[in-house]
């Protein structure tokens, strides 16, 4: 597991999301625990401090909760990971959609080329 | 923490000194040996020993005289030469980085260096002595101890106690005073953005010079009739007031510089 | 109880004419990261050498732990400096001897494991290392000891990549919320990660001083690319 971050903007945003998405994607089940604030910096090659913050962003959004002395763990709340899930992919959908449009297709024509490139997958 | 520095400091300089010291201590027997080869008989604190003499023990035999008064030579040099190095590179150069920002004040890091080098400065004496004993003693070993022991009886006996002590003590206190006047030319050296180990050197003279004034006047104050017609040396008991005065300036220079190098080290640290 | 390790207030420092530094205000706070940024010149390690107790400022005031400069601040600040500050004849050994007889806060164990980690031979001179060794053994011996204020001057320059990456993260590992870390470089991009803040220094002067998210978000580059707008010829 390598983070990558980009120095251009806030660590912490970075962070945010790469755990947001470990959390949509099931690399963090629900209910897990997460490594300690210092671990978890030494794994991100990040400033300690930064990583606190990231959490406690997620703390406030509830994705992360902490008991008291036995460290922080991912919620367990399904219907908020679904939520996320959903919106990740809503904002995916869009950003697709805003690009395909500025080639011309209609909506119509974007279903039946995903269609049919699904059917080539298999 | 002044311990310490002095252990530490006797653990980095011990090899390259007790190597010259067994060298020339070897080659102080090695000589003597050779030396009474030349005579037919090897009679050598009372031990004797078959020595063949030809012309290539010959040529050896000159070879370790000359590397001999060599070894003899750089023991002074070499003691010099370190004690200057040391105190230099592990105050002002890269170790200085270390030595200055360890929480020690700078007056122990003077001292452990100087004391250090003090006994280095003695040893050397003695190895020096010990080795021309070695070459010309003609008595065993239990008269040469026994003769030592006669001269220090001697010196200490009838009264001329307080005279050999004052020489001792002002003998020291000579050496030690300058060491100290090294290190004090070194500080200011430092002082100096360029030409650093020139500016030392200047300084090393300048000091010099103030300290032969210092000196001449101090004896010429003290034993200089300056009311008579001509220039008269007084006093019945003159060496050992010599001796005295030797002391008083030795331990005024000694305390002038170390104030200079101490104040030099806590304040106008200049490292490159 | 101070939240800053280290306050100083109009920092000076003159060499005849010249001023290295021109009236410095700074804080840092304990548990942060601070990169000290600027090029060769600006000032950076003079300040650090004052700080270190190795130079006396012309004028201003400055204190780390509500300390001045002195014996005390001393055995406080764990410093690193650009060269090799052990004796060539000393071994590892005898570097590790030596900064637990004159630091009380040395924690023996810890530089040990680091050095077994790396599979540096603790009997080894220092003459005899390679110039990355040598740094990585500096490294660990500052950063063994549990000091108030590290300064760290170019940790990572004239090291390769892989020995950069130990480096970082071994700050990152002795992270102690009590502490503050100050590294000194002009390599930033390497380091940006880590800092908490920066400060850029110009000519003896502060020219940023600020949080290093707040500064991404306003200017939206890198610590790296706004260091060479500010700084470029």
């Amino acid at each position: 597991m390598i983070w990558e971050f980009s120095k251009d903007k806030p660590i912490y945003t970075q962070i945010i999301e790469y755990i947001k998405m470990n959390i949509i994607s099931g690399e963090y089940k629900p209910g897990e625990k997460l490594l300690s604030v210092r671990e978890m910096a030494v794994l991100a090659k990040v400033n300690p401090n930064t990583m606190q913050r990231a959490l406690q962003e997620l703390e406030k959004d509830e994705l992360v909760f902490s008991k008291r002395t036995s460290g922080r763990f991912i919620t367990e709340d399904k219907n908020m990971i679904d939520e996320l899930k959903a919106s990740f992919a809503k904002k995916q959908i869009m950003d697709f959609y805003e690009k395909m449009k500025s080639i011309g297709l209609t909506k119509e024509e974007i279903i039946r080329y995903v269609q049919k490139i699904f059917g080539e997958m298999k | 923490m002044l311990g310490s520095l002095i252990k530490y400091e006797f653990k980095v300089t011990y090899k390259k000194f007790f190597l010259l010291y067994a060298l020339v201590l070897f080659f102080s027997f090695i000589n003597r040996f050779m030396s009474e080869a030349r005579y037919g008989s090897l009679h050598f604190m009372g031990i004797y020993v078959p020595f063949p003499g030809n012309a290539f023990s010959e040529t050896v035999h000159l070879s370790f005289v000359v590397i001999y008064i060599i070894l003899l030579m750089a023991v002074g040099i070499l003691t010099i030469y370190i004690v200057v190095k040391r105190f230099y590179n592990s105050m002002f150069g890269n170790v200085g980085y270390l030595m200055n920002t360890i929480p020690v004040e700078p007056w122990k890091n003077i001292l452990s260096k100087l004391a250090v080098a003090f006994v280095w400065l003695i040893l050397g004496i003695g190895v020096a002595f010990t080795s021309v004993i070695i070459l010309i003693n003609d008595v065993t070993i239990t008269e040469t101890i026994k003769g030592i022991y006669e001269i220090v009886v001697y010196l200490f006996l009838d009264g001329r106690g307080f005279l050999t002590l004052t020489f001792i003590i002002a003998a020291i206190t000579q050496q030690i005073s300058n060491i100290m006047i090294v290190y004090c030319s070194l500080s200011i050296g430092q002082l100096f953005v360029n030409h650093r180990k020139i500016m030392a050197f200047t300084a090393f003279l300048i000091i010099s010079v103030i300290y032969i004034f210092f000196v001449d006047s101090a004896y010429s104050i003290c034993f200089v009739d300056h009311n008579a017609a001509r220039v008269v040396v007084s006093g019945a008991r003159v060496t050992e007031n010599v001796f005295i005065i030797g002391i008083i300036t030795n331990c005024i220079m000694f305390a002038a510089t170390f104030a200079g190098t101490n104040f030099i080290l806590k304040n106008r640290l200049n490292l490159e | 109880m101070s939240e800053f390790a280290l306050e100083c207030k109009n920092l000076v420092k003159r060499y005849g004419s010249k001023e290295a530094l021109k009236g410095i205000d700074l804080s840092f706070k304990k548990g942060n990261i601070i990169g000290l940024l600027g090029p060769n010149g600006s000032g950076k390690t003079t300040f650090i050498k004052i700080c270190a107790g190795l130079l006396k400022q012309t004028e201003g005031s400055i204190v780390i732990d509500e300390k001045n400069i002195g014996l005390e601040t001393k055995a406080i600040i764990s410093y690193l400096p650009e060269r090799t500050y052990f004796e060539d004849s000393m071994t590892v050994i005898d570097a590790i001897k030596f900064f637990e007889t004159f630091y009380s806060d040395f924690q023996c164990e810890k530089a040990l494991d680091m050095l077994k980690n790396l599979d540096i031979d603790v009997n080894m001179k220092f003459k005899k290392m390679s110039k990355g060794t040598k740094e990585k053994v500096q490294l660990i011996m500052v950063m063994s000891r549990k000091a108030k204020i590290y300064f760290l001057d170019e940790p990572i320059a004239g090291v390769d990549p892989a020995a950069r990456d130990y480096v970082i993260n071994t700050i990152i590992n002795n992270y102690d919320e009590n502490a503050a870390v100050v590294i000194s470089t002009h390599l930033i991009s390497d380091i940006e990660n880590i800092l908490d803040d920066v400060v850029f220094i110009k000519n003896g002067e502060i020219v940023l001083n600020d949080n290093v998210d707040r500064i991404r978000e306003k200017s939206g580059t890198s610590i790296d690319s706004l260091f060479r707008e500010v700084f470029k010829c």
